[in-house]
């Protein structure tokens, strides 16, 4: 054996050590050494729920300040997975926004959601809803993603991450509105 | 030892429900008239500080209309306090209404549903003059549970903030044979839903008592009189439930939680009557507008006061509002017992038994009217509908406007626009018109619009055009003397064709001519602008079937025309095209005859035709009496065509069609496909018809004999027989009594029989049973 390799020998393993040592601490390469990656949640089951309601499981929030007349857009993403499922059953999920304003708890023009269903074959799935609406008055407004489990009623665990955007304004290349 | 709470009505095995209601009315009417001055000279009421006391109260259930006026029963008349609790005058029961015990109005007052205990619960309807009257018509429907139809019963009832009812079904023990859920009512009496029922598990009770809601109907509480055992001894006792339900998307409640203390607390092993949060026989419960629920703890001599939220999670109790303790009872666990209380808008406790009235020291109502309240989290699955969408004809700006008249159920929340390429804007707020930019260069233009709701439901699209020209005083583009766009008046191609490559015929017109051309498919996609020629090859899209092709054209200021779409059909056996011009032919040709011979022995036969048409018929096709056409063949007055398999009656259609595809009426001719020719005789027309067969009912052998019955212009020669494999067997000799052999074993039998006659034809098939007994 050549005396460089026998250096080799060693110094590779201590610069793997090494390395393992800045990883733990911290001293990572990139700047996102410890990427914030948000924690599933177990979906609440609720029997025959076809759209999202107070029971269903918030995934993610978000408000904006808007004044009477702004156009507020939301933009929720939720992905769910089912754990087990045996193979020709069948987990139906319903995602979808639930949205509010400050001044006005009994304000609504309706709820949007979508419905998946995931198989053994199919476990995950990424639903996508955006709405926009004409604030009625200069509020705060808040929008939750959130889904729960409609079927079946037990034996199934589904998990979710999620988050929702709020913002203000048209979005491009929409048509302008004449008063 | 049960509660003593029991003697307002105790037992769920009642000897005698009515007997029974009516000691618990009088018990309670005594000791209403003497709880005031209870001669308990030990007895202490302690009340909590923030309330003062008023006595000489009266009033079991009850609660407030969405007017904030609260009605409770009191005996034979109802009693009213407005909003701001300045007492209203009483509504006197009618005389038909004994022992009511709650009473329940609708959002504006106009109606007060009172319960009837053993009976259904009534309505009474507002007049004119102010007064109330029975309603003898209205009643609540019978609801199904459990696959058993159920007459809603019991004590206590409750409406919410729309109007809908909620009866605590069998509830202060109407009967040990009665459902016992909460049963939900529109204002009608059509039933809604019901949830909960007898039981020790969690979101049961064993005696439901009262019920109450809150005001957007999402959220009910139900009290219980025993937990999940009557009995102190019992070592399952456990403090009584107030268990809480919650509306589920869909229009059902589920279970959510018990509010009440429950379980091993204060080193007992279940609540005492001082523990936090506990309720022992909860007689009933309220609610007041800010959603605070008072439960009482009945046995206890106590009124409870929970804070409730829209999440479960949050309800939690508050403190204990009154207690009113006997010392006499030296277990610590009763005192002064209240069955029944009602609560107003502001938290004004009205205590029956107590004849007291507890008064918040802090008066809080809510300004009305009240906000409307949010309709439930139903499905929406009805999408909008576009109606109309309106843009000027002409237009010398690029941006327009759009005006859109659209509806649905719930609400229009979002809009889509595209121009005439078909590529969607994104989705926006709905507003009813909208400036919207047209795409570049003059000519035809135009604009699809479609909406949907915040479900997701999306509407139909609906497309309108404008002409976008220049004009003299905005500086267009187009050169002096070019005033017009350009037209495309006529677009033709072949109606039917063999091939993909086909000729297109434009006829169009420009002030200063036409110059350039392009056209498309029906997917859309233009080709390059060439130079305009009125009669242009084209490929039409790959494989068989209808096709499109759209044209439009420019002229040399690049004014683009209108666009025209004509209609193709690409198919294999289509006939060759007439010469390019002249005028098209739209004249189908008309077939006059169709002749097959009467009889024949050969499956192919000779059809001749009679058609005419004014530029030439081109194709023949025919159809046997399944009416499944064979491709088009060349034209010719005489044809070959092979009938169906079997002899008997057959049925052939013909219809031809001329070069360009218009098509004739069909016609359709008979002929008897015979075995042997009729060489001499009448000839054989129709079919035998086979009128019965009959077996033996029963048999001990295998071997029957079958009677026939059936008929035949000629006669019936032959038949055949099939057991219930349904095998046929070989055709022998007809007669009207034949051996027939039945599958082995015993049991029931069948025995499928056809006949045919001489020439071939055959019947229908018969069948008839019979049972191998050994």
């Amino acid at each position: 054996m050549r005396p460089y390799r026998r250096q080799l020998m060693v110094l590779l393993p201590l610069l793997g050590v090494v390395a393992l040592v800045a990883q733990i601490a911290g001293v990572g390469t990139t700047e996102q050494s410890n990427p914030k990656i948000p924690k599933a949640k177990t979906l609440a089951i609720v029997p025959g729920g076809s759209v999202p309601d107070i029971t269903s499981t918030t995934l993610g929030s978000a408000s904006v300040k808007a004044g009477e007349g702004d156009v507020v857009r939301m933009r929720a993403t939720a992905k769910v997975r089912v754990a087990k499922l045996a193979s020709k059953q069948v987990a139906q999920v319903v995602c979808g926004i639930r949205y509010s304003r400050d001044g006005d708890a009994s304000w609504t023009l309706g709820t949007p959601y979508e419905t998946v269903q995931l198989t053994k074959k199919h476990p995950s799935e990424t639903v996508s809803i955006s709405r926009t609406f004409d604030a009625p008055a200069k509020d705060r407004y808040r929008a939750r993603v959130a889904c729960h489990v409609s079927a079946p009623q037990s034996r199934v665990k589904v998990t979710a991450t999620g988050s929702v955007t709020t913002k203000i304004g048209l979005p491009d290349g929409a048509a302008v509105p004449v008063a | 030892m049960l509660p003593a709470s029991h003697l307002a009505g105790s037992s769920t095995n009642p000897p005698a429900t009515v007997v029974r209601a009516l000691s618990t009315f009088l018990l309670a009417l005594v000791v209403s008239l003497v709880g005031a001055a209870t001669s308990h000279a030990a007895d202490t009421l302690t009340t909590d500080s923030g309330y003062t006391v008023e006595t000489g109260a009266c009033g079991q259930l009850g609660q407030s209309d969405q007017n904030g006026v609260y009605y409770t029963m009191c005996g034979a008349a109802i009693r009213r306090w407005d909003i701001n609790g300045t007492r209203l005058a009483d509504i006197t029961l009618p005389s038909s209404l004994l022992n009511a015990r709650d009473v329940a109005p609708s959002p504006d007052g106009a109606y007060l549903y009172v319960s009837q205990g053993t009976a259904s619960p009534a309505r009474l309807n507002r007049q004119a003059n102010g007064s109330y009257t029975l309603d003898a018509t209205w009643r609540l429907a019978q609801f199904t549970y459990w696959n058993t139809k159920w007459t809603p019963i019991g004590w206590a009832l409750q409406t919410d903030g729309r109007g809908d009812i909620y009866v605590s079904n069998g509830s202060y023990w109407t009967g040990a044979a009665v459902q016992t859920s909460i049963a939900k009512y529109h204002p009608d009496g059509s039933f809604v839903t019901a949830f909960g029922d007898y039981g020790t598990e969690p979101g049961n009770w064993i005696v439901n008592m009262d019920v109450t809601v809150s005001r957007d109907g999402r959220r009910v509480y139900v009290g219980e009189n025993c937990g999940t055992a009557c009995d102190y001894a019992d070592p399952n006792y456990s403090a009584s439930r107030v268990t809480r339900y919650d509306f589920n998307a869909g229009g059902t409640y589920r279970f959510s939680r018990i509010i009440s203390a429950q379980g091993p607390m204060d080193g007992n092993k279940f609540p005492r009557c001082t523990s936090a949060g506990a309720t022992h026989s909860s007689y009933s419960l309220a609610m007041d507008y800010a959603e605070n629920l008072y439960v009482t703890s009945t046995t206890c001599g106590m009124i409870q006061m929970f804070d409730t939220d829209e999440d479960p999670a949050k309800d939690v109790f508050v403190k204990t509002v009154a207690t009113y303790a006997d010392p006499a009872t030296a277990s610590g666990i009763v005192g002064v017992k209240n069955h029944y209380l009602s609560v107003d808008w502001a938290g004004r406790i009205t205590a029956h038994e107590w004849t007291r009235r507890f008064i918040p020291k802090t008066i809080k109502v809510p300004t009305l009217p009240l906000p409307a309240l949010a309709p439930l989290p139903e499905p929406d699955t009805t999408a909008p509908v576009v109606s109309a969408i309106t843009l000027p004809a002409t237009t010398s700006k690029q941006t327009v406007d759009v005006t859109i008249a659209a509806t649905d159920d719930v609400a229009v929340t979002e809009m889509q626009l595209a121009r005439e390429d078909g590529t969607w804007g994104p989705w926006q707020p709905f507003a009813k018109t909208v400036a919207y930019a047209l795409s570049d260069g003059y000519g035809a233009k135009g604009v699809y619009v479609r909406v949907r709701d915040m479900a997701g439901n999306e509407s139909n699209a609906v497309y309108k055009t404008v002409s976008y020209a220049a004009d003299g005083g905005d500086g267009g583009a187009a050169p002096v003397g070019d005033k017009a766009d350009p037209v495309v008046s006529a677009v033709s191609v072949p109606v039917l064709t063999a091939t993909r490559d086909v000729s297109v015929t434009i006829t169009a017109t420009d002030d200063t001519g036409v110059t350039l051309l392009r056209l498309a498919n029906e997917d859309g996609n233009w080709s390059a602008w060439k130079t305009f020629a009125a009669v242009t090859p084209w490929q039409l899209s790959a494989g068989n079937g209808a096709k499109a092709v759209y044209v439009q054209v420019r002229d040399g200021a690049g004014r683009e025309s209108n666009t025209m779409m004509a209609r193709s059909s690409v198919q294999p056996d289509a006939p060759a095209q007439p010469p390019a011009g002249g005028a098209p032919d739209a004249t189908p040709p008309v077939l006059s005859k169709l002749e097959l011979p009467a009889e024949t022995t050969a499956q192919t036969i000779t059809a001749n035709l009679t058609a005419t048409d004014d530029v030439g018929v081109a194709q023949v096709r025919f159809a046997n009496e399944d009416g499944t056409w064979a491709g088009w063949q060349t034209w010719a007055a005489s044809k070959q065509w092979k009938l169906t398999d079997g002899y008997g009656a057959k049925l052939v259609y013909a219809q031809v069609r001329d070069a360009v595809g218009n098509e004739s009426a069909v016609l359709n001719a008979r002929t008897s496909f015979a075995k042997t020719a009729q060489a001499a005789g009448p000839t054989d027309a129709a079919d035998p018809a086979l009128t019965s067969v009959t077996l033996p009912a029963t048999t001990a052998v295998r071997g029957i004999t079958v009677t026939l019955a059936a008929t035949d212009d000629i006669g019936v020669t032959q038949v055949r027989f099939a057991n219930e494999d349904g095998e046929w067997g070989a055709w022998q000799t007809y007669a009207t009594g034949v051996t027939q052999q039945l599958t082995a074993g015993t049991g029931f039998k069948v025995v499928y029989a056809q006949v045919r006659d001489a020439a071939g034809r055959e019947s229908n098939v018969l069948f008839a049973r019979t049972q191998v007994t050994a």
